[in-house]
């Protein structure tokens, strides 16, 4: 029987270090975000589909952040849908929580095959080869400051909101031809939502291999959803891989 | 009959606020920032917090609770689906999404969402 009674947060942190000392090897990181009932309570209380269909796209957008609940059904599926409905504009955070839904339905169909290739990829070109996660990624380490700061945002919250996921996992599989496998574990560790069924399958859409393009970004892209913030103070500033239009990255990925 | 509830990852709230219900952490190689987490969502709820083997602590809590009906929250995960089998736990869709079950054609999402739109744009 584990404890129930804890005199503060820091207490419980001390004791489920020493519960789960495996754990430390992800590092001792602990969210902002609570867990519960009562923090869900009041996300969802401010949810503004309204708002949320015209901004959605930027880091600074009105999104939800109920990603972690609605994975451990802290809330359902049907209440928040229901909650939307009740709203001004409810059809794009609809579609969206869709999307979850989609998923999780195929992970009913294909199980622990949502770890293998769907498809074939779709773009040969410079297939993704290398099956382990270079080492500057996980760091923090390769100089871009949008990617490091992505990383180091995964670490220390445990969210990345989802432009930064498909960024991310687009740089890592199509700019350093990595295998999406290794970095959906890397997710799927951190990710206080991290769930085999979205991460894994929106890592297919990214690589093409359950999708029918793969998903690509350019500097001008993350520049405008991010309002500038990386880019303004990155080293790479003068030598940026994804400065380029989508046709000479398309040229130089999948040539 | 008695019943008891199994809490697992993918259902942290109160399935039958009246059935004793408890939840058993396993080694899944979480970060300790998602363990927290899943424990502040768990110490919202009346569960009994265990860690070890999954079929054992649940099976024992059942017997000490003299019940003999174990329920479960849905999931689509392969190993919670095959754990509840094991159990011989029921597994109960309490609230989801879109209430009839499909199927649907699966092989995009463009083709789920043609068929199922309709259905989850209204109240
Ligand atoms: C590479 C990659 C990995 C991802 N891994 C996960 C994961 O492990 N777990 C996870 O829940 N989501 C995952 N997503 C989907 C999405 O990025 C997150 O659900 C979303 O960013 C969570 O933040 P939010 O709650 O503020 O979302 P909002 O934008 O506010 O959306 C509301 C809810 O709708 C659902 N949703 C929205 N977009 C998606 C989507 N594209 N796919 C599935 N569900 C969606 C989520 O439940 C989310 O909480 C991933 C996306 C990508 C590109």
């Amino acid at each position: 029987m584990m404890r129930r009674e804890f005199g503060s947060r820091e207490e419980l942190v001390e004791y489920l270090k020493m519960e789960f000392p495996e754990s430390s090897a992800h590092g001792e990181a602990v969210s902002g975000t609570r867990g519960g009932r009562r923090a869900a309570q009041a996300l969802f209380d401010r949810v503004n589909p309204d708002r949320y269909a015209r901004s959605r796209n930027f880091l600074s957008g009105a999104v939800t952040r109920l990603a972690p609940y609605l994975r451990h059904g802290v809330l359902t599926m049907g209440e928040v849908r229901r909650g939307a409905l009740g709203q001004p504009n409810p059809e794009k955070l609809v579609q969206e929580y869709a999307w979850r839904d989609y998923w999780r339905r195929v992970y009913g169909q294909i199980g622990e095959g949502v770890w293998e290739d769907r498809e074939e990829p779709k773009r040969q070109g410079r297939a993704a080869q290398q099956w382990e996660l270079p080492a500057d990624v996980p760091a923090a380490e390769t100089g871009l400051a949008c990617m490091d700061g992505f990383v180091t945002e995964l670490k220390s919250t445990g969210y990345l909101h989802n432009h930064a996921r498909m960024w991310f996992a687009a740089y890592v599989i199509h700019w350093r031809r990595v295998r999406w496998q290794s970095a959906a574990r890397f997710f799927l560790t951190h990710l206080l939502d991290g769930d085999p069924a979205s991460n894994n399958l929106s890592f297919q859409w990214v690589a093409s291999t359950f999708g029918s393009k793969p998903y690509i970004f350019n500097r001008e892209n993350l520049e405008k959803y991010t309002a500038g913030e990386y880019c303004l103070g990155c080293g790479r500033n003068q030598d940026c891989p994804f400065g380029k239009s989508y046709e000479a990255i398309d040229q130089e990925l999948f040539r | 009959m008695k019943t008891i509830v199994w809490m697992h990852e993918d259902g942290l709230r109160q399935l039958l606020p009246e059935a004793p219900a408890i939840f058993v952490f396993e080694d899944k190689g979480h970060s300790l920032k998602r363990i927290v987490f899943l424990y502040e969502c768990l110490l919202e709820l009346d569960v009994v917090i265990a860690k070890g083997d999954v079929e054992t602590l649940v099976r024992k809590f059942a017997a000490a609770h003299g019940a003999e009906r174990i329920v479960t929250t849905f999931t689509e995960c392969p190993r919670v689906t095959a754990q509840a089998r094991e159990l011989g736990a029921e597994m109960v869709n309490d609230d989801p999404f879109i209430a009839a079950a499909g199927p649907y054609d699966l092989k995009r999402f463009s083709r789920y969402w043609q068929r199922v739109e309709r259905k989850v744009l209204e109240l």
